[in-house]
């Protein structure tokens, strides 16, 4: 038999007080900036991790400009809408990716990615984990980040602290992909995880490994 | 056997004591007191402690390195007196160092960059200084107060020999036409000059962030110095010593750059407040004094106000 249970409330009793949760969500900021004619690209993943790694299943949790839908020959690829500014995004905007630099011209930040973790829904039995990769475009030749003039990546959180700042050209320049690390959203608690792992192989051997 | 009644939380009240008096609440009671927050010290509130993660953070398969971390308070210790801000910037130069990969010749490119900068630095303050517009306005003060000082010339108390020389509206008038293409190519100058003034400042600013990467980069290189050996702290050491060098010469410009950009405030405003504003109201009252020959105290008082804006003109 079910416990008994009643409603303790009285006619009287003092109304629960308003309250409002004051807590700022963190977000993070990706930048990437380069030097020279090299076309280098960010990619984020929207994955779940219920503890045998970091799982994506669905296109629409890939942030690459590779998933941007375009038109090569006859076909049609990609999922993600580019915006009018060249911006594209993912979970409602949750993920969020500047317009694609094909060159390191700009005069400051040539890529970013922000990610505003408060935008995803909770998962059921695991952690959100959104893994951060940087990657030389195949097409460039056989290059490596050794070839890319100041190829410079920076994590920031939203009081604008430095979580990681990584030089592309000096500490990863014999490969052409860095993973810099992973955010991690696990029931409210939110961070970021330096992993710092360079790689030689294009964008499927990452998505082989997160899907 | 009587049976007590379970009491919670006390002992009962005895039947015979009487009931507290409980008197009405009466709105508007001049006692009555406003709502305070609490006055009492604030405890403070604990945050929740983040929920442990359930999950290993997933790594891609590939070599993994592991930048320098180097905490400030360390740095501290080795460079006391040194600027917090110079010390956080070494500590993000010390975090892009990769011990495996920092070999003999990243040592040698050490800080390269940084004192190419001062190089593009100074050739930007040259080439603002070389500028037409910042070089021309000085020559048209110069020819404009010499044209204003002829004129002033017949405001002179009239001697023995000057009873047939011009008078100042005479030569006024002879002198306007020149007189007014200076100052309007000093006005259309302006803006140029107002131009100018701004990347001055923004070069002062350059060079401050530059100076303060200079330093924190001469902090790293002593860092790494001492870490690794060798070869390695020869480079090193040379390097540091080339970046210190850097930085004092930077010291150097910005106090030259911090001159010019006083001196060509200084240039707008005698533009501004000589040109724009005083010869006009000075030609006004030449042009509009008696058309006979002006009175001792009329020349007096123009000659004054000549004076004053030539002064004006002159600057500082």
């Amino acid at each position: 038999m079910a416990d008994l249970t009643l409603n303790l409330t009285k006619p009287g009793d003092t109304a629960k007080k308003l309250s409002l949760n004051l807590t700022k969500g963190e977000r993070f900021t990706v930048r990437l900036a380069w030097e020279g004619q090299t076309d280098i690209d960010l990619h984020a993943l929207v994955c779940v991790n219920s503890g045998a790694g970091a799982k994506a299943s669905s296109f629409d949790d890939i942030l690459s400009t590779y998933n941007v839908r375009r038109r090569i020959g006859m076909q049609e690829v990609g999922t993600l809408a580019k915006k009018s500014d060249g911006s594209f995004e993912i979970h409602g905007g949750a993920l969020v990716h500047s317009p694609d630099a094909t060159d390191g011209d700009q005069a400051d930040i040539d890529e970013w990615i922000l990610v505003d973790p408060g935008k995803l829904a909770p998962v059921q039995g695991g952690v959100i984990e959104i893994p951060l990769v940087t990657m030389v475009h195949p097409q460039d030749g056989g290059r490596r980040f050794r070839d890319v003039k100041n190829a410079v990546v920076t994590i920031e959180n939203s009081s604008g602290a430095q979580l990681m700042r990584v030089s592309l050209s000096t500490q990863f320049g014999e490969f052409v992909g860095v993973q810099m690390g992973s955010i991690m959203i696990d029931h409210g608690s939110t961070n970021f995880h330096a992993v710092g792992v360079g790689f030689n192989g294009d964008f499927n051997t990452v998505l082989a490994h997160f899907s | 056997m009587a049976i007590k009644p379970t009491v919670i939380g006390g002992a009962p009240a005895s039947p015979g004591t009487p009931a507290p008096s409980t008197a009405p609440t009466i709105i508007g009671q001049p006692t009555q007191r406003p709502t305070a927050l609490p006055a009492a010290t604030p405890q403070p509130t604990a945050v929740a402690a983040a929920a442990a993660l359930t999950a290993e953070v997933s790594r891609l398969r590939g070599i993994e390195r592991k930048a320098l971390r180097v905490e400030r308070s360390e740095l501290a210790r080795r460079h006391p007196g040194v600027d917090t801000a110079v010390l956080e910037r070494a500590v993000a130069v010390l975090g892009t160092v990769t011990p495996e990969v920092f070999d003999e010749a990243a040592c040698a490119a050490f800080g390269l960059a940084a004192q190419r900068r001062f190089g593009e630095i100074v050739d930007r303050h040259l080439k603002l200084l070389h500028d037409e517009s910042v070089r021309s306005a000085p020559r048209h003060l110069a020819r404009l107060h010499a044209l204003l000082t002829e004129v002033g010339e017949a405001l002179q108390p009239p001697g023995l020999l000057s009873l047939k020389r011009e008078s100042a509206r005479e030569r006024l008038n002879d002198a306007r036409p020149e007189i007014d293409q200076l100052r309007g190519l000093l006005e259309a100058g302006i803006a140029p000059l107002t131009q100018a003034q701004a990347q001055l400042q923004q070069l002062g600013r350059d060079a401050a962030e530059l100076f303060a990467e200079l330093s924190a980069l001469t902090i790293a290189c002593d860092d790494l110095a001492e870490r690794f050996g060798g070869e390695r702290t020869h480079a090193l050491a040379e390097r540091g010593l080339s970046i210190a060098k850097t930085a004092g010469l930077l010291q150097e410009h910005q106090l030259q750059t911090a001159a010019a950009a006083r001196e060509l405030a200084q240039l707008v405003a005698r533009i501004h407040d000589g040109v724009l504003v005083a010869l006009p109201a000075w030609t006004a009252s030449v042009l509009t004094a008696a058309d006979t020959r002006q009175t001792d105290t009329q020349r007096y008082v123009l000659r004054n106000a000549l004076a004053e804006l030539l002064r004006q003109l002159d600057g500082p």
